[in-house]
């Protein structure tokens, strides 16, 4: 039978549902793994969530729940298979921004899986280094030596290729 | 115009997208299943100091006569080790196995020591939906294991394979396939078989909940038989994690074990024998690599006394990531350790202590004692074909894995002389 815990951990994350989704898509490039992902956290959150819920932060507790079962799956190497002809999720949308946003995915879908998620954690998310460093469970110096290798990964990856938003304006 | 790193950076700001579609995420079925792991640990919790007594009173039944296990004899073939039918020339062919629907992607995910077996998997449906497939020479079955991410690791003389699966709910679950049909292994609540041998013998890791959460962490297990119950492998002391990844012939168990009492966010990974009769495991020293001592060992394969691996040694001034890593292979009945020529990543692992995998270019590798052979794709050609190796017969003439085609993968069977 439920109880008031129960209630309040519902009413706290079914409202961060969309938001934590988006986070495992923005790490794993599909929808599919990203409900697992996101499912799973929402266990562990609930195994814990007497203490949980007394967290100075919760949301950044839950997010490092996320990042760190995306790493284990990663480190276990559910991903490594390419048995699929066609790409991961990508989105379909008829906006001028589709193109870009699908060359920028598929490159950050081949950063090895650390410096991914520091990349979308500081940049998509636009978390500074200390909060990346508490949700990766790591230290802020190897969160600034994995954003470059990341970024330069990235660089290397895109290569010449000419995108809008590279001489776009800050929006 | 060019991208430099900052501008990669600010295209990362506007990398808006968002999933297809809602999250189909389930909070009732989230509070369910962890009501269910709760009562898990308690009775798990209750019975930890039974399991303890349990592994501890296993182990020790073959110690009687000898103080502490001494290394085995230097390999000896077994009987049914197939003997070389001539010098090994590094002449090798790929054929691409059948499958049940050429359609869809397909790849070998490990093999028996002689060969005769190829154990791996077909793409469903959907991302992680895979079908289990078992190659006796040229015939081909298909297994059913509902689930995501279905995976056979090993398979044994007698066609007896371990693997995991996804499971809808309760996570990662450890089965055999017998005779076609696929048996969940008993004892643990979420965990993986890794390896089996000729005995019937089944090695893995089940999770623990860690104190230091979010984390999961390892712990070894073996399965006496794929009916009996896990139980767990000593640790070197209560603060360390490990897997149990192969099993020879003669029982001897490596794993990997890393201390978690240890400073700082990575632990470097060791190799661990439990030998037959032993009651605790050894830890190896970090092998030897180009400069100095590896920083970290990852053991990937064990076969007949071999293990076979990838060292990584730390630069200093440098981050983690710029370690160097090295393919290694050590012997642990002799304590030889040599590092390969060639540098590939640990796919697969021989009796003979042969390595195959892929270097950078993803070409797949063989690496003998004295050669090292670019594996060919369909066309003959050596190195037509990106792909993995999965599996090396004890006589170097059977690889199974992966060849990418056609913008696909396909399952593969090399066979060299």
């Amino acid at each position: 039978m439920p109880d008031a815990s129960d209630e309040e951990y519902v009413a706290y994350l079914s409202a961060r549902l969309p938001a934590l989704h988006r986070l495992a898509y923005s790490l794993c490039g599909n929808a599919d793994q990203a409900d697992d992902l996101v499912q799973e956290a929402a266990t562990r959150l609930f195994e814990r969530w007497s203490r949980a819920s007394r967290a100075d932060d919760v949301d950044a507790y839950v997010r490092a729940i996320v990042v760190r079962l995306f790493l284990d799956g990663r480190r276990r190497g559910w991903w490594r298979i390419r048995l699929f002809a066609a790409p991961p999720d990508v989105r379909r949308s008829e906006d001028r921004g589709v193109e870009e946003r699908t060359v920028l995915r598929d490159a950050l879908a081949q950063v090895p899986p650390r410096q991914r998620a520091v990349l979308v954690l500081r940049f998509l998310y636009d978390l500074p280094v200390d909060e990346v460093a508490r949700s990766l469970g790591c230290s802020a110096g190897t969160v600034k030596s994995q954003t470059s290798h990341g970024l330069a990964a990235m660089r290397r990856l895109l290569g010449d290729r000419e995108l809008a938003g590279s001489t776009g304006k800050e929006r | 115009m060019r991208i430099d790193e900052d501008r990669v950076a600010d295209l990362l700001r506007r990398l808006d997208d968002e999933p297809t579609r809602p999250p189909r995420v389930d909070l009732g079925v989230a509070i369910r299943e962890a009501r269910r792991r709760r009562r898990n640990r308690r009775v798990t919790a209750a019975g930890a100091a039974a399991l303890g007594v349990l592994a501890v009173a296993v182990l020790p039944v073959a110690l009687h006569g000898s103080e502490r296990a001494a290394p085995a004899p230097a390999a000896t073939p077994s009987a049914s080790t197939p003997s070389p039918t001539g010098p090994f020339l590094g002449e090798c062919r790929a054929t691409l196995l059948p499958v049940p629907n050429s359609d869809r992607g397909t790849e070998v995910t490990g093999g028996d020591p002689d060969g005769r077996w190829l154990v791996g998997r077909q793409s469903g449906q959907s991302p992680m939906d895979y079908r289990l497939l078992i190659w006796d020479q040229e015939q081909v079955r298909e297994v059913e294991l509902p689930g995501r991410d279905a995976q056979l690791y090993d398979v044994n003389r007698a066609g007896l394979a371990v693997g995991s699966v996804m499971a809808m709910r309760g996570g990662l679950q450890p089965r055999a396939v017998h005779d076609g049909v696929a048996v969940p292994l008993l004892g643990i609540d979420r965990g993986a078989a890794r390896a089996i041998n000729d005995a019937g013998r089944i090695v893995g890791w089940r999770f623990e909940e860690s104190a230091r959460e979010p984390f999961v962490e390892e712990r070894p297990v073996v399965w006496d038989s794929y009916q009996a119950r896990a139980v767990d492998l000593p640790l070197p002391g209560p603060e360390w994690t490990g897997s149990a990844i192969g099993i020879d012939e003669g029982g001897t168990i490596v794993g990997r074990v890393a201390d978690m009492s240890q400073p700082g966010p990575y632990q470097p990974q060791r190799l661990a024998v439990w030998r037959p009769g032993a009651s605790r495991p050894e830890v190896l020293p970090q092998p030897r690599v180009p400069g100095g001592v590896a920083s970290t060992f990852w053991p990937g394969s064990f076969a007949g006394g071999w293990v076979t691996g990838s060292a990584a040694r730390n630069l200093p001034g440098k981050p983690r990531s710029a370690a160097k890593s090295y393919p290694v292979r050590i012997n642990v009945r002799t304590g030889e350790v040599d590092v390969l020529p060639a540098a590939v990543t640990t796919g697969a692992g021989n009796g003979r202590g042969w390595m195959a995998g892929v270097p950078s270019s993803l070409i797949p590798t063989l690496v003998t004692d004295k050669t090292s052979v670019t594996l060919p794709g369909p066309d003959g050609r050596a190195g037509s074909a990106h792909g993995w190796v999965r599996s090396l017969s004890d006589d170097g003439r059977v690889l199974g894995g992966q060849l990418y085609l056609n913008k696909r993968g396909h399952a593969v069977r090399w066979t060299c002389r």
